[in-house]
Protein backbone atom coordinates (compact mmCIF):
# COMPACT_ATOMS: atom_id res chain seq x y z
CA UNK A 1 0.00 0.00 0.00
CA UNK A 2 1.42 3.25 -1.00
CA UNK A 3 2.06 5.81 2.13
CA UNK A 4 0.24 8.89 0.43
CA UNK A 5 -1.46 7.99 -2.97
CA UNK A 6 -3.19 11.63 -4.94
CA UNK A 7 -6.05 11.18 -7.55
CA UNK A 8 -6.61 13.65 -10.06
CA UNK A 9 -6.03 16.41 -7.88
CA UNK A 10 -7.09 19.87 -8.68
CA UNK A 11 -6.36 23.22 -6.78
CA UNK A 12 -7.20 26.68 -7.30
CA UNK A 13 -6.06 29.96 -6.67
CA UNK A 14 -9.61 32.12 -7.29
CA UNK A 15 -9.51 32.00 -10.81
CA UNK A 16 -5.98 30.36 -10.98
CA UNK A 17 -6.09 26.96 -11.59
CA UNK A 18 -2.62 26.11 -10.29
CA UNK A 19 -3.41 21.99 -10.15
CA UNK A 20 -4.89 20.43 -13.00
CA UNK A 21 -5.66 17.03 -12.09
CA UNK A 22 -2.62 15.11 -10.47
CA UNK A 23 -1.90 11.83 -9.68
CA UNK A 24 1.02 10.26 -8.15
CA UNK A 25 1.44 8.20 -4.91
CA UNK A 26 5.06 7.78 -2.80
CA UNK A 27 5.91 4.21 -1.03
CA UNK A 28 6.74 4.06 2.51
CA UNK A 29 10.76 4.14 2.58
CA UNK A 30 10.98 6.14 -0.81
CA UNK A 31 12.26 9.03 -1.61
CA UNK A 32 10.04 10.57 -4.53
CA UNK A 33 11.44 14.05 -6.42
CA UNK A 34 8.94 17.12 -7.99
CA UNK A 35 11.01 18.49 -10.92
CA UNK A 36 9.35 21.55 -12.83
CA UNK A 37 10.19 24.83 -13.79
CA UNK A 38 8.75 28.51 -11.68
CA UNK A 39 5.32 28.75 -11.28
CA UNK A 40 4.22 24.86 -12.34
CA UNK A 41 2.59 23.94 -9.01
CA UNK A 42 5.05 22.12 -7.37
CA UNK A 43 4.31 24.15 -3.74
CA UNK A 44 1.13 24.38 -3.99
CA UNK A 45 0.79 20.20 -4.18
CA UNK A 46 3.05 20.68 -1.29
CA UNK A 47 0.48 22.61 0.45
CA UNK A 48 -2.60 21.13 -0.63
CA UNK A 49 -0.65 17.58 1.05
CA UNK A 50 0.04 19.56 4.50
CA UNK A 51 -3.16 21.15 4.49
CA UNK A 52 -2.65 24.62 3.73
CA UNK A 53 -4.72 24.50 0.78
CA UNK A 54 -7.90 23.09 0.13
CA UNK A 55 -8.28 21.12 -2.95
CA UNK A 56 -11.38 22.33 -5.31
CA UNK A 57 -11.68 18.22 -6.28
CA UNK A 58 -9.73 15.09 -5.85
CA UNK A 59 -8.15 12.94 -3.29
CA UNK A 60 -5.43 12.87 -1.42
CA UNK A 61 -4.91 9.15 1.19
CA UNK A 62 -2.66 9.51 3.90
CA UNK A 63 -2.00 5.72 4.94
CA UNK A 64 -5.11 5.06 2.83
CA UNK A 65 -7.01 7.73 4.76
CA UNK A 66 -9.02 10.48 3.08
CA UNK A 67 -6.80 14.20 4.07
CA UNK A 68 -7.67 16.23 1.75
CA UNK A 69 -9.25 19.06 2.91
CA UNK A 70 -8.24 18.62 6.84
CA UNK A 71 -6.72 21.23 8.56
CA UNK A 72 -2.68 21.80 8.81
CA UNK A 73 -2.73 20.95 12.72
CA UNK A 74 -4.61 17.67 11.86
CA UNK A 75 -2.47 16.68 8.83
CA UNK A 76 0.99 16.87 11.31
CA UNK A 77 -0.92 14.90 13.86
CA UNK A 78 -1.28 11.98 11.01
CA UNK A 79 2.20 12.23 10.35
CA UNK A 80 2.93 14.87 7.94
CA UNK A 81 6.02 16.97 8.11
CA UNK A 82 6.57 20.40 5.94
CA UNK A 83 9.72 21.99 5.49
CA UNK A 84 8.20 24.64 3.33
CA UNK A 85 9.44 27.06 0.36
CA UNK A 86 11.15 30.26 2.52
CA UNK A 87 12.16 27.96 5.19
CA UNK A 88 9.75 30.11 7.17
CA UNK A 89 11.51 29.00 10.68
CA UNK A 90 10.55 31.28 13.63
CA UNK A 91 12.75 34.56 13.45
CA UNK A 92 11.85 35.64 16.65
CA UNK A 93 12.37 32.36 18.39
CA UNK A 94 15.42 30.74 19.67
CA UNK A 95 16.72 27.58 17.57
CA UNK A 96 16.02 25.68 20.49
CA UNK A 97 12.65 27.28 20.46
CA UNK A 98 12.30 26.24 17.29
CA UNK A 99 12.35 22.76 17.81
CA UNK A 100 10.52 23.02 20.68
CA UNK A 101 7.47 23.96 18.77
CA UNK A 102 8.35 21.95 16.15
CA UNK A 103 6.87 19.05 18.44
CA UNK A 104 4.00 21.07 19.33
CA UNK A 105 1.79 17.94 18.34
CA UNK A 106 3.77 15.66 21.15
CA UNK A 107 3.69 15.57 24.52
CA UNK A 108 6.24 13.23 25.73
CA UNK A 109 8.43 15.62 27.04
CA UNK A 110 11.33 13.17 27.79
CA UNK A 111 11.91 12.01 24.02
CA UNK A 112 11.05 15.49 23.00
CA UNK A 113 13.93 16.40 24.56
CA UNK A 114 15.87 13.38 23.28
CA UNK A 115 15.44 13.91 19.81
CA UNK A 116 16.31 17.99 20.01
CA UNK A 117 19.76 15.87 21.20
CA UNK A 118 19.18 13.84 18.22
CA UNK A 119 19.12 16.97 16.08
CA UNK A 120 21.74 18.46 17.32
CA UNK A 121 23.85 15.59 16.71
CA UNK A 122 23.29 15.88 13.03
CA UNK A 123 23.40 19.83 12.64
CA UNK A 124 26.40 20.51 14.95
CA UNK A 125 26.15 24.05 13.91
CA UNK A 126 22.45 24.50 15.27
CA UNK A 127 24.07 23.26 18.66
CA UNK A 128 26.23 25.68 18.63
CA UNK A 129 23.65 28.66 18.07
CA UNK A 130 20.82 27.28 20.37
CA UNK A 131 19.87 30.17 22.15
CA UNK A 132 20.39 32.73 18.87
CA UNK A 133 17.44 33.85 17.42
CA UNK A 134 16.61 31.86 14.41
CA UNK A 135 16.18 35.16 12.45
CA UNK A 136 19.90 35.87 12.75
CA UNK A 137 21.17 32.16 11.22
CA UNK A 138 22.72 32.23 7.47
CA UNK A 139 20.31 30.86 5.17
CA UNK A 140 22.21 27.45 5.39
CA UNK A 141 21.64 27.01 9.10
CA UNK A 142 17.94 28.29 8.46
CA UNK A 143 17.49 25.32 5.75
CA UNK A 144 19.03 22.57 8.72
CA UNK A 145 16.39 24.51 11.14
CA UNK A 146 13.63 24.28 8.85
CA UNK A 147 14.31 20.65 8.52
CA UNK A 148 15.20 19.27 11.65
CA UNK A 149 11.80 21.30 12.51
CA UNK A 150 9.62 19.45 10.52
CA UNK A 151 11.83 16.00 11.67
CA UNK A 152 10.83 17.20 15.28
CA UNK A 153 6.84 16.30 14.96
CA UNK A 154 8.59 12.46 14.02
CA UNK A 155 6.59 12.09 10.73
CA UNK A 156 6.38 9.07 8.48
CA UNK A 157 6.39 11.54 5.31
CA UNK A 158 8.82 14.58 5.12
CA UNK A 159 7.37 17.29 2.39
CA UNK A 160 10.93 19.36 1.80
CA UNK A 161 10.06 21.75 -0.67
CA UNK A 162 13.09 23.61 -2.14
CA UNK A 163 15.77 22.76 0.42
CA UNK A 164 18.82 24.24 -1.50
CA UNK A 165 16.66 27.80 -2.54
CA UNK A 166 19.41 30.07 -2.10
CA UNK A 167 22.44 28.06 -0.99
CA UNK A 168 25.89 28.04 -1.58
CA UNK A 169 27.12 24.91 -3.82
CA UNK A 170 28.90 23.92 -0.90
CA UNK A 171 25.70 24.20 1.35
CA UNK A 172 23.41 22.40 -0.83
CA UNK A 173 25.85 19.67 -1.22
CA UNK A 174 25.42 19.17 2.94
CA UNK A 175 21.98 19.54 2.65
CA UNK A 176 21.49 16.70 -0.25
CA UNK A 177 24.04 14.65 2.68
CA UNK A 178 21.21 15.16 5.12
CA UNK A 179 18.54 13.88 2.60
CA UNK A 180 20.63 10.92 2.13
CA UNK A 181 21.09 10.06 5.59
CA UNK A 182 17.19 10.39 6.56
CA UNK A 183 16.44 7.76 3.83
CA UNK A 184 18.86 5.30 5.51
CA UNK A 185 16.58 6.08 8.86
CA UNK A 186 13.91 5.58 7.06
CA UNK A 187 12.11 8.43 6.47
CA UNK A 188 9.69 8.54 3.43
CA UNK A 189 10.53 12.10 1.75
CA UNK A 190 8.84 13.72 -0.88
CA UNK A 191 11.39 16.38 -2.54
CA UNK A 192 10.37 19.39 -4.87
CA UNK A 193 13.94 20.28 -6.26
CA UNK A 194 15.43 23.36 -9.01
CA UNK A 195 18.22 21.66 -8.42
CA UNK A 196 17.32 18.79 -10.84
CA UNK A 197 20.39 16.72 -11.11
CA UNK A 198 20.93 16.79 -7.71
CA UNK A 199 17.22 15.53 -6.76
CA UNK A 200 17.26 13.09 -9.30
CA UNK A 201 20.67 11.70 -8.40
CA UNK A 202 19.13 10.67 -4.69
CA UNK A 203 15.83 9.88 -5.70
CA UNK A 204 14.26 6.49 -6.25
CA UNK A 205 11.32 7.77 -8.84
CA UNK A 206 10.57 11.12 -10.31
CA UNK A 207 8.01 12.95 -11.58
CA UNK A 208 8.12 16.08 -13.97
CA UNK A 209 5.61 18.99 -13.46
CA UNK A 210 4.58 21.47 -15.93
CA UNK A 211 1.90 24.28 -15.44
CA UNK A 212 -0.08 22.14 -13.15
CA UNK A 213 -0.09 18.69 -14.90
CA UNK A 214 2.43 15.70 -14.19
CA UNK A 215 3.67 15.31 -17.94
CA UNK A 216 6.65 12.27 -17.11
CA UNK A 217 7.38 9.85 -14.80
CA UNK A 218 10.07 7.23 -14.24
CA UNK A 219 13.12 6.06 -11.87
CA UNK A 220 15.65 8.75 -10.84
CA UNK A 221 18.05 7.08 -12.94
CA UNK A 222 15.67 6.79 -15.84
CA UNK A 223 14.73 10.90 -16.40
CA UNK A 224 18.51 11.52 -16.03
CA UNK A 225 19.15 10.04 -19.20
CA UNK A 226 15.98 11.26 -20.81
CA UNK A 227 16.31 13.56 -23.31
CA UNK A 228 13.52 15.95 -22.43
CA UNK A 229 14.29 16.13 -19.16
CA UNK A 230 18.21 16.42 -19.94
CA UNK A 231 17.07 19.63 -22.47
CA UNK A 232 14.70 21.34 -20.18
CA UNK A 233 15.94 20.77 -16.77
CA UNK A 234 19.76 19.57 -16.53
CA UNK A 235 20.82 22.15 -19.06
CA UNK A 236 22.52 19.43 -21.12
CA UNK B 1 5.96 68.57 45.86
CA UNK B 2 3.19 66.57 47.46
CA UNK B 3 0.92 67.25 44.15
CA UNK B 4 3.43 65.86 42.21
CA UNK B 5 4.02 62.88 44.31
CA UNK B 6 -0.20 62.81 44.43
CA UNK B 7 -0.25 63.48 40.53
CA UNK B 8 2.50 60.31 39.85
CA UNK B 9 0.46 58.05 41.78
CA UNK B 10 -2.45 59.04 39.63
CA UNK B 11 -0.89 58.55 36.68
CA UNK B 12 0.98 55.38 37.36
CA UNK B 13 -2.58 54.18 38.00
CA UNK B 14 -4.28 55.77 35.06
CA UNK B 15 -1.36 54.60 33.05
CA UNK B 16 -1.78 50.81 34.55
CA UNK B 17 -5.05 51.20 33.23
CA UNK B 18 -4.08 52.30 29.96
CA UNK B 19 -1.18 49.61 29.61
CA UNK B 20 -3.34 46.85 30.41
CA UNK B 21 -5.99 48.03 27.34
CA UNK B 22 -2.94 48.53 24.99
CA UNK B 23 -2.04 45.21 25.89
CA UNK B 24 -5.02 43.19 24.31
CA UNK B 25 -4.88 45.71 20.96
CA UNK B 26 -1.57 44.24 21.05
CA UNK B 27 -2.39 40.25 21.32
CA UNK B 28 -4.92 40.59 19.06
CA UNK B 29 -3.21 42.31 16.21
CA UNK B 30 0.06 40.64 16.65
CA UNK B 31 -2.45 37.13 15.43
CA UNK B 32 -4.44 38.38 13.07
CA UNK B 33 -3.55 42.02 12.39
CA UNK B 34 -6.56 43.22 13.18
CA UNK B 35 -8.37 44.32 17.04
CA UNK B 36 -11.15 45.61 18.83
CA UNK B 37 -11.69 49.14 17.94
CA UNK B 38 -14.79 49.14 20.22
CA UNK B 39 -13.07 47.75 23.17
CA UNK B 40 -14.25 51.25 24.81
CA UNK B 41 -17.73 49.04 25.26
CA UNK B 42 -16.02 46.01 26.48
CA UNK B 43 -14.98 48.27 30.01
CA UNK B 44 -18.81 48.76 30.48
CA UNK B 45 -20.06 45.06 31.08
CA UNK B 46 -16.48 44.86 33.32
CA UNK B 47 -17.41 47.18 35.61
CA UNK B 48 -21.55 46.72 35.90
CA UNK B 49 -21.81 43.34 35.74
CA UNK B 50 -19.36 42.96 38.59
CA UNK B 51 -21.03 45.97 40.45
CA UNK B 52 -25.11 44.30 39.67
CA UNK B 53 -23.29 41.13 40.93
CA UNK B 54 -22.15 42.52 44.83
CA UNK B 55 -25.45 44.32 45.04
CA UNK B 56 -27.23 41.63 44.25
CA UNK B 57 -25.26 39.90 46.65
CA UNK B 58 -26.65 42.78 48.93
CA UNK B 59 -30.12 41.75 48.25
CA UNK B 60 -30.61 45.24 46.43
CA UNK B 61 -32.02 45.09 42.65
CA UNK B 62 -29.35 45.21 39.96
CA UNK B 63 -28.71 48.92 40.07
CA UNK B 64 -28.34 51.56 42.37
CA UNK B 65 -25.82 52.57 44.52
CA UNK B 66 -23.28 50.42 46.58
CA UNK B 67 -22.44 51.49 50.18
CA UNK B 68 -19.23 50.54 51.61
CA UNK B 69 -20.26 48.49 53.74
CA UNK B 70 -21.50 46.31 51.30
CA UNK B 71 -18.69 44.88 49.87
CA UNK B 72 -14.85 43.17 51.07
CA UNK B 73 -11.52 42.83 49.11
CA UNK B 74 -12.66 39.39 48.69
CA UNK B 75 -16.21 40.34 47.00
CA UNK B 76 -14.75 42.70 45.35
CA UNK B 77 -11.99 40.44 43.91
CA UNK B 78 -14.52 37.47 43.39
CA UNK B 79 -16.91 40.04 41.40
CA UNK B 80 -14.16 41.28 39.43
CA UNK B 81 -12.82 37.00 38.44
CA UNK B 82 -16.66 36.58 37.23
CA UNK B 83 -16.68 39.87 35.32
CA UNK B 84 -13.59 39.01 33.41
CA UNK B 85 -14.92 35.69 32.66
CA UNK B 86 -18.11 36.86 31.62
CA UNK B 87 -15.90 40.04 29.04
CA UNK B 88 -13.69 37.25 27.80
CA UNK B 89 -16.79 35.29 26.61
CA UNK B 90 -18.03 37.99 25.50
CA UNK B 91 -14.27 38.10 23.13
CA UNK B 92 -15.32 34.23 21.36
CA UNK B 93 -18.63 36.16 20.81
CA UNK B 94 -16.94 39.31 19.29
CA UNK B 95 -14.43 36.68 17.31
CA UNK B 96 -17.17 35.02 15.62
CA UNK B 97 -19.33 37.84 14.32
CA UNK B 98 -17.11 40.40 14.34
CA UNK B 99 -13.49 39.33 13.28
CA UNK B 100 -13.61 35.47 11.85
CA UNK B 101 -15.84 36.47 8.53
CA UNK B 102 -13.07 39.31 7.40
CA UNK B 103 -9.53 38.50 8.81
CA UNK B 104 -7.52 37.97 5.98
CA UNK B 105 -9.62 39.36 3.28
CA UNK B 106 -7.82 42.55 3.30
CA UNK B 107 -9.89 45.61 3.82
CA UNK B 108 -11.07 47.48 6.74
CA UNK B 109 -14.66 45.48 7.10
CA UNK B 110 -13.14 44.74 10.55
CA UNK B 111 -12.86 48.29 11.31
CA UNK B 112 -16.30 48.83 11.28
CA UNK B 113 -17.82 45.44 12.54
CA UNK B 114 -15.68 46.02 15.66
CA UNK B 115 -17.24 49.07 15.87
CA UNK B 116 -20.55 47.99 15.41
CA UNK B 117 -20.16 45.19 17.89
CA UNK B 118 -19.17 47.69 20.75
CA UNK B 119 -21.95 49.72 19.97
CA UNK B 120 -24.75 47.03 20.32
CA UNK B 121 -22.84 45.95 23.56
CA UNK B 122 -23.17 49.31 24.95
CA UNK B 123 -27.06 49.87 23.84
CA UNK B 124 -27.57 45.97 25.17
CA UNK B 125 -25.62 47.56 28.19
CA UNK B 126 -28.30 50.59 28.54
CA UNK B 127 -31.58 48.65 28.28
CA UNK B 128 -30.47 46.58 31.08
CA UNK B 129 -28.85 49.27 33.33
CA UNK B 130 -29.91 52.67 31.98
CA UNK B 131 -27.76 55.69 31.48
CA UNK B 132 -27.41 56.66 35.26
CA UNK B 133 -24.26 56.22 36.97
CA UNK B 134 -23.63 53.86 40.09
CA UNK B 135 -21.59 55.18 42.55
CA UNK B 136 -18.82 52.06 43.66
CA UNK B 137 -16.64 52.61 46.63
CA UNK B 138 -12.98 51.37 46.95
CA UNK B 139 -12.37 48.23 48.50
CA UNK B 140 -9.75 49.67 50.22
CA UNK B 141 -12.03 52.33 51.61
CA UNK B 142 -12.54 55.58 50.12
CA UNK B 143 -10.10 57.22 52.73
CA UNK B 144 -7.27 58.88 51.03
CA UNK B 145 -4.02 57.30 52.87
CA UNK B 146 -1.48 59.96 53.46
CA UNK B 147 2.23 58.83 52.54
CA UNK B 148 5.27 61.61 52.06
CA UNK B 149 2.21 64.32 53.02
CA UNK B 150 0.33 63.46 50.02
CA UNK B 151 -2.85 62.34 49.84
CA UNK B 152 -3.12 59.13 47.79
CA UNK B 153 -6.41 57.26 46.52
CA UNK B 154 -6.32 53.23 47.83
CA UNK B 155 -8.03 52.62 44.52
CA UNK B 156 -5.34 53.58 42.27
CA UNK B 157 -2.45 51.62 44.78
CA UNK B 158 -4.84 48.79 44.12
CA UNK B 159 -5.10 49.86 39.74
CA UNK B 160 -1.68 49.56 40.22
CA UNK B 161 -0.55 46.55 41.98
CA UNK B 162 -2.95 44.28 40.17
CA UNK B 163 -2.25 45.68 36.79
CA UNK B 164 1.20 45.76 36.78
CA UNK B 165 0.67 41.86 38.19
CA UNK B 166 -1.30 41.02 35.56
CA UNK B 167 1.04 42.62 33.15
CA UNK B 168 4.31 41.12 34.38
CA UNK B 169 2.54 37.69 34.72
CA UNK B 170 1.24 38.02 30.50
CA UNK B 171 4.82 39.41 30.15
CA UNK B 172 6.52 35.87 31.37
CA UNK B 173 3.63 33.92 29.99
CA UNK B 174 3.95 35.22 26.49
CA UNK B 175 7.81 35.10 26.77
CA UNK B 176 8.49 31.20 28.38
CA UNK B 177 5.52 29.58 28.56
CA UNK B 178 4.54 27.08 25.42
CA UNK B 179 1.24 28.97 24.76
CA UNK B 180 3.24 31.76 24.53
CA UNK B 181 5.97 30.66 22.14
CA UNK B 182 2.85 29.16 20.14
CA UNK B 183 0.90 32.61 20.13
CA UNK B 184 4.35 34.20 19.35
CA UNK B 185 4.88 31.64 16.22
CA UNK B 186 1.24 32.39 15.04
CA UNK B 187 2.17 36.09 15.55
CA UNK B 188 5.54 35.57 13.67
CA UNK B 189 3.80 33.75 10.50
CA UNK B 190 0.09 31.81 10.62
CA UNK B 191 1.03 29.04 7.57
CA UNK B 192 4.43 28.20 9.54
CA UNK B 193 2.72 27.93 13.02
CA UNK B 194 0.02 25.37 11.48
CA UNK B 195 2.83 23.23 10.00
CA UNK B 196 4.19 22.60 12.92
CA UNK B 197 0.82 21.33 14.53
CA UNK B 198 -0.28 24.53 16.32
CA UNK B 199 -4.13 24.84 15.67
CA UNK B 200 -3.43 28.86 14.48
CA UNK B 201 -7.89 29.63 14.81
CA UNK B 202 -7.46 28.63 18.53
CA UNK B 203 -4.65 30.78 19.39
CA UNK B 204 -6.41 33.52 17.92
CA UNK B 205 -9.77 32.73 19.71
CA UNK B 206 -7.60 32.86 23.13
CA UNK B 207 -5.90 36.11 21.85
CA UNK B 208 -9.29 38.00 21.55
CA UNK B 209 -10.58 36.13 24.64
CA UNK B 210 -7.66 38.07 26.76
CA UNK B 211 -7.62 40.93 25.00
CA UNK B 212 -11.15 40.92 26.19
CA UNK B 213 -10.72 39.77 29.65
CA UNK B 214 -7.90 42.80 30.11
CA UNK B 215 -10.63 45.42 29.02
CA UNK B 216 -13.38 43.35 31.30
CA UNK B 217 -10.47 43.76 34.48
CA UNK B 218 -9.94 47.39 33.33
CA UNK B 219 -13.66 48.59 33.40
CA UNK B 220 -14.18 46.84 37.21
CA UNK B 221 -10.57 48.66 38.67
CA UNK B 222 -11.19 51.68 37.25
CA UNK B 223 -15.06 51.88 38.40
CA UNK B 224 -14.08 53.17 41.89
CA UNK B 225 -12.59 55.95 40.29
CA UNK B 226 -14.80 56.47 37.64
CA UNK B 227 -18.38 55.31 38.92
CA UNK B 228 -19.58 52.39 36.61
CA UNK B 229 -21.54 53.93 33.88
CA UNK B 230 -22.80 52.52 30.16
CA UNK B 231 -21.04 55.51 28.52
CA UNK B 232 -17.74 55.58 30.59
CA UNK B 233 -15.19 53.14 28.30
CA UNK B 234 -14.57 55.49 25.20
CA UNK B 235 -12.26 57.99 26.45
CA UNK B 236 -10.40 55.46 28.31
CA UNK B 237 -10.39 52.96 25.18
CA UNK B 238 -9.34 55.87 22.75
CA UNK B 239 -6.20 56.46 25.39
CA UNK B 240 -5.07 52.94 25.52
CA UNK B 241 -5.32 52.98 21.58
CA UNK B 242 -2.79 55.39 21.46
CA UNK B 243 -0.70 54.45 23.93
CA UNK B 244 -0.51 50.95 21.81
CA UNK B 245 0.27 53.15 18.43
CA UNK B 246 3.14 55.56 20.96
CA UNK B 247 4.46 52.29 22.40
CA UNK B 248 4.48 49.97 19.12
CA UNK B 249 1.45 48.51 18.50
CA UNK B 250 3.37 45.57 17.22
CA UNK B 251 5.53 44.73 20.52
CA UNK B 252 3.73 43.84 24.07
CA UNK B 253 5.98 46.01 26.17
CA UNK B 254 6.07 48.80 24.20
CA UNK B 255 1.94 48.74 24.63
CA UNK B 256 2.58 48.97 28.40
CA UNK B 257 5.28 51.27 28.67
CA UNK B 258 2.93 53.39 25.98
CA UNK B 259 0.08 52.96 29.09
CA UNK B 260 2.21 54.71 31.49
CA UNK B 261 3.68 57.47 29.39
CA UNK B 262 0.20 58.20 28.71
CA UNK B 263 -0.84 58.11 32.20
CA UNK B 264 1.90 60.11 33.49
CA UNK B 265 2.11 62.82 31.51
CA UNK B 266 -2.34 62.92 31.52
CA UNK B 267 -2.01 63.49 35.61
CA UNK B 268 1.39 65.79 35.15
CA UNK B 269 0.27 68.00 32.99
CA UNK B 270 -3.05 68.19 34.16
CA UNK B 271 -1.51 69.40 37.62
CA UNK B 272 -0.44 72.57 35.47
CA UNK B 273 -3.82 73.21 33.75
CA UNK B 274 -6.37 70.58 33.05
CA UNK B 275 -6.96 72.19 29.97
CA UNK B 276 -3.93 71.66 28.26
CA UNK B 277 -4.05 67.81 29.24
CA UNK B 278 -5.39 66.40 26.00
CA UNK B 279 -3.70 68.90 23.84
CA UNK B 280 -0.38 68.13 25.16
CA UNK B 281 -0.76 64.30 24.97
CA UNK B 282 -2.44 64.18 21.63
CA UNK B 283 0.64 66.76 20.49
CA UNK B 284 3.28 64.31 21.79
CA UNK B 285 1.72 61.63 19.68
CA UNK B 286 1.85 63.07 16.68
CA UNK B 287 5.69 64.31 17.39
CA UNK B 288 6.68 60.22 18.39
CA UNK B 289 5.28 59.09 15.33
CA UNK B 290 6.59 61.60 13.11
CA UNK B 291 10.27 60.50 14.80
CA UNK B 292 9.53 56.79 14.86
CA UNK B 293 6.71 55.47 12.93
CA UNK B 294 6.16 51.89 14.25
CA UNK B 295 5.65 53.43 17.84
CA UNK B 296 8.72 53.76 20.76
CA UNK B 297 9.10 50.18 20.67
CA UNK B 298 7.93 48.77 17.52
CA UNK B 299 10.44 47.25 15.46
CA UNK B 300 8.39 47.91 11.93
CA UNK B 301 6.58 50.69 10.72
CA UNK B 302 3.00 49.97 11.57
CA UNK B 303 0.31 49.04 8.43
CA UNK B 304 -1.98 51.84 7.74
CA UNK B 305 -5.54 51.51 8.97
N1 LIG C 1 -1.28 32.34 -2.85
C1 LIG C 1 -1.43 32.34 -4.18
N2 LIG C 1 -2.39 33.10 -4.75
C2 LIG C 1 -2.58 33.11 -6.08
N3 LIG C 1 -1.86 32.39 -6.94
C3 LIG C 1 -0.88 31.60 -6.45
C4 LIG C 1 -0.62 31.54 -5.04
N4 LIG C 1 0.39 30.68 -4.84
C5 LIG C 1 0.76 30.23 -6.07
N5 LIG C 1 -0.01 30.78 -7.02
C6 LIG C 1 0.07 30.49 -8.47
O1 LIG C 1 -0.08 29.10 -8.65
C7 LIG C 1 0.81 28.61 -9.61
C8 LIG C 1 1.68 27.53 -8.98
O2 LIG C 1 2.54 28.13 -8.02
P1 LIG C 1 3.51 27.27 -7.10
O3 LIG C 1 2.76 26.08 -6.60
O4 LIG C 1 4.10 28.16 -6.10
O5 LIG C 1 4.59 26.80 -8.16
P2 LIG C 1 6.07 26.24 -7.96
O6 LIG C 1 6.25 25.88 -6.52
O7 LIG C 1 6.15 25.07 -8.85
O8 LIG C 1 7.01 27.33 -8.37
C9 LIG C 1 1.58 29.81 -10.12
O9 LIG C 1 0.95 30.28 -11.29
C10 LIG C 1 1.45 30.82 -9.01
O10 LIG C 1 1.49 32.13 -9.53
MG1 LIG D 1 7.60 26.52 -5.17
Amino acid sequence: MSMLRIEDLCVRYGAIEALKGISLHVAQGEIVTLIGGNGAGKSTLMRAIAGLVKPASGTIAFEGRPIAGIRPHHCVRLGIGHSPEGRLVFGDQSVRDNLMLGAYARDDTDAIAADIDKYFAVFPRLTERQDQQAGTLSGGEQQMLAIARALMSRPKLLLLDEPSLGLAPLIVREVFAVIRRLREQGVTILLVEQMANLALAVADRAYVIETGRITLEGTGAELLRDERVRSAYLGA
Amino acid sequence: MTAILQALASGLALGAIYGLIALGFNITYATTKTFNFGQGAFLVPGSLVGVSLLLLAAGKPHWGNLAPSEMTLLSYGLATLASVAIVGAIGIVLYYCAIKPFVGAGGLNWVLSTIGFGIILQNAALAVWGPASIAVPSPLGNEVWRIAGAGIRPQEVLIAAVAISVMVGLDIVIRKTRFGKALRAVAFNPQAAAIVGINVEKIVIIAFVISSSLAGLAGMLIAPITTASVFIGLGVALKAFSAAIVGGLTNPRGCMLGGFLLGLIEALVGLWRAEMREITIFLLIIIVLVLRPGGLLGARSVEKI
